[in-house]
C-alpha cells in the first residue's frame, strides 16, 4: 500500500534526524543501561538478603525484567513522539500535520526516531539470557515461538496505553505529569511480581490498567511456574488479546481527541 | 453547485470558543485549582464571502479578529460551530485529507521543514507525502529554485538558515505539489525589508503567472499594498470590509495630509475651508485637507501668502492608516 | 542576595507551578504510586520471613522509611533543566550582567517549585500514608529541628548537584545523558528505595564517598529515629563538609563556563 510506503520514509527521515547528533548516540545509550543497571543493581541488593520475593528468585525476576525491557524498546521505537505529544499541540506544531494528506497519527508516530530502544533491546537480551540461565527455563519450541509474540502484545498494551495518555492533551494541553505518572512511574509496578499487592491492586493490574499482561502473567508460562494471587491459567495467554483490546480502545480515544481538537482548537 | 471560477466560498460561517480564566496572584491561582470561570466568544461571526481563481486577497484584523481562526476552517484544521465553507469545491472540515492535498499552507512563525535535515531532504519528504511523481516535482522544483534563490540553500539543515532564508524554502515546501490556493499566515512577519522584497515579488509572480488563488494574512499594510488587489477586513469576527483595495484608498483619498514646516512658531491657520490641523509640533503642523472643499494647490497658495514656509509636503494616505482609522472608529464603513 | 528578591523568584516560581491544576492532581497519584509499591514490596519481603527485624528495621520502621524518604524526595522536586535552557538558547549571557548571584536565583526557583510540590504532593500523600499505614515518627522537638537542618542541608546539595550539572551544557550539546546518569546515581545511591543499611558490604565504601546518601538518606532517618539524637550533629557536619566540596565545584564550574562564554560568545 502506498500510505505504507509514505510512513517508511518518514521514518526513514526521522532516523536521519537523530543521526545528524551522532556523538550523543552512544553516550545516551550508556547512561539508559546505567540506569537500568542501577536498578537491576537494587534488586540484587534486595534478593541479597532475602534471597526471594513471594517465590520469585533472582533468575526468574531477571526473566520478568527482559520481558518488560523487550516491550518497552519496541515500544519506544514506534510510539515515542507521543511523550512529547503536548508540546505538539500548544506549539500549535499538530495544526501542521492536519495540513497534510496523511492520517495525524501516522505522521505524528513516525515524527521521531528513539535511540533508547537500542539500549532496551541491549538489556533485554542480556537479561533473557541471564534470566533463562538462572531460573533454569527450558526453551521448548513452543516457547521459542510464543516469545515474539507475548513481546508484540506487550507493545500494543504498552503503545496503546501510551496513545490514551497521549490523547488527554487534545483536552488538558500540557499532561506531562500524566504522561509522566502513567507510562515511567507505572513501569515500577511490573518491576516486581505483581502478586507482591493486594487483590484490589492486582485486579486493577489485570482488568484496568493491565501491564501485568506485559510480564508477570506469560512468565508463568515460561517459568512453568504454578498460578498464584489472581492468576487463572487462562491469563497466561492474555497479552495477545489484552494488548488489541487496549489497543483498539486507544485508536478510540485517539479520534475523539482529534474531533476534539477540530472542535475547539488550541 | 458551485461556480467553476470560484475558488473558495464561505457562507455564515461561524466559530465559537469557550475559554476559561485563572485568577491572578498566589491566592487567585489557588482558587483557580478548584473553581474555573467559563465564557463562550466567538472568534468568528456568520461570515460571508467569495473568492475567485486567481484573486489575490489580503485578510486583516487585529489579533484576535479571527483571522487565524478562519484560516483554521479553512485548511481543515478546525470544524465550523455553523455555517459552511468550500475550497476548491471541497468541504475541508469533512475531507480533510482530500483538501490538503490541494491547499498550501505557511504558517509564518512555525515551519514545517523538518528542523536538523538539509532542505532538500524536506522538499523530497514532502513530495513522497503528498505524493507528487519525481518527473512533476523536478519540474516544479526548478521552477521554485530559480524563483526563489533556493540553490545555495538546499544543502543546509534547516536549523542553520536565517529566518528569511528559512521562509523562502517554507513558501517552496508549500507549492511542491502546485496547490490551486495557497493560505499564508503572516509570512513576512520578522523578516528585514529585503527579504519581505524578495517573498512579495515570489508571491505577486506566481499569482500573475500560474494563477494561484493566494489569502494573505498579515500585520504589514505594505504587502497588502503592494499585493493584494482585494482586502477582507475583520473585527471582532465580523467583516467591516470586503472589497477592492483600491477602493478603500479612492474612497478615502480626501483624507490627504499635509505636512507644513513654518519659520516661526505661533502661525495660525484660520479661515480656510475644510482645513482642520490635527496635530502641531514646534514649527511643524499637520492639516488634513477636505478636498470637496477646496483644492491643494488653492489652500497651500493661501498659507504661503499668510506666513513664510521652510517645507512643505502632501501625503496619500496609507492604507495602514485608513485601516487604523477604522480601528478607531473614526471612519464608519457600510460593507458593501 | 537580597532576601526580598530571593523572595520574589520563589513566588514567582512557584505560580508558576499552580497554573496546571491537572498536573497538581496527577503529581499527588504519582507520588502516592510509588508510595504504595515499595510498601508493598516491604510487606512482602517481610512476610517471608518468621523473624521481625531486618538490618536494624521493623516493618513498621522500614514502611514509615518508605512513606518518609518518598515525602523528602517530592518535597526535593526541581526542574534541573532550567540552568541547561538557559545555556542552550543563550539567555545565560544575561546573568553575567547581572547584579544577582546566579547560583542563588537558581536556588530561588528552585524553592519555589518544591514548595508547591510540598504542599501540593508531600503534604497530602503523608497524610493519606499515615491513614493507610502503619507509621511511628518520633515526636521530639530537638529531632524534628535537627531534620529540619538536614533536610535544607539536602536541599541544598541537591541543587548543587542539578546546577553543575546543567552547567555541563556549556561542554556538551547534549546533556539529556548526563541528567539521565545523575538519576541512575541517584537513585542507587541516595537510599529513596533501598536504605543504606540493607547495601551488601562491599558497596559500602564506594557509598561513603559518593554525596548522594546525604540528600535522601541521612535526612530521612534523622526524622524516623534511626539516628540516636546524639549522633545527628556529626551527619549535620558531614552534610556541610558536602556542601563546601560542591560549592567549590559549583564555582569552578561556573567561572569556566563563562570564560567559555566570553571567549566564544555562548
Amino acid at each position: 500500500m502506498e500510505a505504507i510506503k509514505i510512513y517508511l520514509t518518514l521514518f526513514a527521515t526521522s532516523i536521519k534526524a537523530r543521526m545528524e547528533y551522532k556523538a550523543s548516540f552512544l553516550f545516551y545509550i550508556f547512561a539508559i543501561l546505567s540506569f537500568y543497571i542501577g536498578q537491576i543493581g537494587l534488586l540484587f541488593v534486595l534478593l541479597n538478603r532475602f534471597h526471594q520475593i513471594k517465590g520469585w528468585t533472582m533468575g526468574e525476576m531477571v526473566f520478568l525484567y527482559s520481558l518488560h525491557a523487550f516491550a518497552y524498546g519496541f515500544t519506544n521505537l514506534i510510539f515515542s513522539q507521543l511523550i512529547n505529544f503536548d508540546k505538539m499541540v500548544v506549539d500549535g506544531e499538530f495544526d501542521r500535520v492536519l495540513v497534510r494528506p496523511l492520517s495525524p497519527l501516522g505522521q505524528v508516530m513516525f515524527s521521531k526516531f528513539e535511540v533508547s530502544t537500542a539500549a532496551h533491546l541491549i538489556i533485554g537480551s542480556t537479561a533473557l539470557y541471564f534470566g533463562s540461565h538462572l531460573a533454569g527455563i527450558v526453551w521448548t519450541l513452543n516457547k521459542a515461538l510464543l516469545f515474539p509474540v507475548i513481546v508484540g502484545g506487550g507493545v500494543l498494551i504498552t503503545g496503546g496505553i501510551r496513545l490514551m495518555v497521549t490523547a488527554v492533551a487534545f483536552w488538558t494541553l500540557r499532561n506531562q505529569s500524566l504522561v509522566h505518572t502513567v507510562i515511567f512511574s507505572s513501569k515500577e509496578f511490573i518491576n516486581y511480581p505483581v502478586n507482591i499487592y493486594n487483590n484490589g491492586m492486582q485486579f486493577f493490574l489485570t482488568f484496568i490498567f493491565p501491564i501485568a499482561f506485559i510480564n508477570f502473567y506469560p512468565a508463568h508460562f515460561f517459568l512453568d511456574r504454578s498460578g498464584e494471587g489472581l492468576l487463572h491459567p487462562a491469563l497466561e495467554m492474555g497479552t495477545p488479546i489484552a494488548g488489541i483490546i487496549v489497543f483498539t480502545i486507544s485508536i478510540f480515544t485517539w479520534r475523539v481527541g482529534v474531533n476534539h481538537y477540530q472542535s475547539t482548537g488550541s | 453547485m458551485q461556480e467553476d471560477n470560484i475558488a473558495i466560498e464561505v457562507k455564515d460561517l461561524k466559530k465559537e470558543f469557550k475559554v476559561s480564566s485563572s485568577g491572578k496572584g498566589i491566592l487567585g491561582k489557588l482558587q483557580a485549582l478548584f473553581h474555573r470561570r467559563h465564557k463562550v466568544i466567538t472568534a468568528v461571526d456568520a461570515i460571508n464571502f467569495k473568492i475567485k481563481r486567481g484573486e489575490f486577497v489580503g485578510y486583516v484584523g487585529e489579533n484576535g479578529a479571527g483571522k487565524s481562526t478562519t484560516i483554521k476552517m479553512l485548511t481543515g484544521i478546525l470544524v465550523p460551530t455553523s455555517g459552511s465553507a468550500e475550497v476548491n469545491g471541497i468541504v475541508p472540515y469533512k475531507n480533510r485529507k482530500k483538501n490538503a492535498a490541494k491547499i498550501g499552507v505557511v504558517f509564518g512563525q512555525r515551519t514545517q521543514l523538518w528542523w536538523d535535515l538539509p532542505v532538500c531532504e524536506s522538499f523530497d519528504l514532502l513530495r513522497v507525502i503528498f505524493r507528487v511523481s519525481r518527473f512533476d516535482f523536478n519540474r516544479q522544483m526548478e521552477k521554485l529554485e530559480k524563483a526563489l534563490g533556493l540553490k545555495p540553500l538546499l544543502e543546509m539543515p534547516v536549523r542553520k538558515l536565517s529566518l528569511g532564508q528559512r521562509m523562502r524554502c517554507d513558501l517552496a515546501a508549500s507549492l511542491i505539489h502546485n496547490p490551486p490556493v495557497l493560505f499564508l499566515d503572516e509570512p513576512t512577519i520578522g523578516l528585514d525589508v529585503l527579504a519581505k522584497e524578495n517573498i512579495r515579488n515570489f508571491l505577486s509572480e506566481i499569482n500573475r503567472e500560474e494563477g494561484t488563488t493566494i489569502i494573505l494574512t498579515t500585520h504589514d499594510m505594505n504587502d497588502i499594498e503592494q499585493l493584494c488587489k482585494r482586502l477582507i477586513i475583520l473585527e471582532e469576527g465580523r467583516i467591516m470590509f470586503d472589497g477592492e483595495t483600491e477602493f478603500l484608498k479612492q474612497k478615502f483619498v480626501h483624507e490627504k495630509v499635509i505636512e507644513v514646516e513654518f519659520h516661526e512658531v505661533g502661525c495660525v491657520i484660520q479661515g480656510i475651508p475644510g482645513v482642520t490641523v490635527v496635530r502641531e509640533q514646534g514649527c511643524k503642523k499637520w492639516l488634513t485637507l477636505d478636498n470637496d472643499n477646496s483644492g491643494i494647490g488653492e489652500v497651500i497658495g493661501t498659507i504661503a501668502s499668510q506666513y513664510k514656509i521652510k517645507d512643505i509636503s502632501v501625503k496619500e494616505p496609507s492604507v495602514e492608516s485608513i485601516i487604523r482609522n477604522i480601528y478607531d472608529n473614526r471612519i464608519r464603513l457600510s460593507t458593501p | 542576595m537580597n532576601p526580598k528578591l530571593f523572595l520574589k523568584f520563589v513566588s514567582i516560581s512557584f505560580q508558576k507551578q499552580v497554573t496546571y491544576r491537572f498536573d497538581c492532581f496527577v503529581g499527588i497519584v504519582n507520588g502516592f504510586l510509588y508510595v504504595f509499591i515499595f510498601t508493598s514490596l516491604w510487606k512482602a519481603l517481610y512476610s517471608q520471613f518468621d523473624t521481625t527485624v531486618h538490618n536494624g528495621f521493623t516493618l513498621t520502621a522500614i514502611i514509615t522509611y518508605a512513606v518518609l524518604v518518598m515525602a523528602v524526595k517530592i518535597s526535593f522536586t526541581m526542574d534541573d533543566s532550567i540552568i541547561y535552557g538557559k545555556v542552550m538558547d543563550g539567555s545565560i549571557a544575561m546573568e553575567l550582567i547581572r547584579p544577582t548571584s546566579i547560583f542563588f536565583m537558581n536556588l530561588a526557583e528552585n524553592v519555589g517549585h518544591s514548595l508547591f510540590h510540598i504542599m501540593a504532593r508531600t503534604v497530602p500523600i503523608v497524610i493519606i500514608s499515615i491513614f493507610i499505614f502503619d507509621i511511628s515518627i518520633p515526636f521530639e522537638p530537638v529531632r524534628l529541628l535537627a531534620f529540619l537542618f538536614s533536610f535544607l542541608a539536602g536541599y541544598v546539595l541537591i541543587s548543587m548537584l542539578n546546577f553543575t550539572a546543567g552547567l555541563l551544557a556549556f561542554w556538551f550539546v547534549e546533556i539529556f545523558p548526563f541528567m539521565l546518569f545523575k538519576y541512575a546515581l541517584f537513585t542507587f545511591f541516595a537510599g529513596g528505595i533501598v536504605p543504606i543499611d540493607f547495601f551488601p558490604e562491599f558497596l559500602k565504601p564506594l557509598v561513603n564517598i559518593l554525596p548522594f546518601q546525604y540528600m535522601l538518606y541521612f535526612p530521612t532517618v534523622i526524622l524516623t529515629g534511626r539516628i540516636p539524637l546524639t549522633e545527628v550533629h556529626s551527619i549535620i557536619i558531614a552534610q556541610l563538609m558536602w556542601i563546601l566540596i560542591m560549592g567549590v565545584i559549583c564555582s569552578l564550574m561556573w567561572s569556566a563556563g563563562k570564560k567559555k562564554l566570553v571567549i566564544q560568545g555562548g
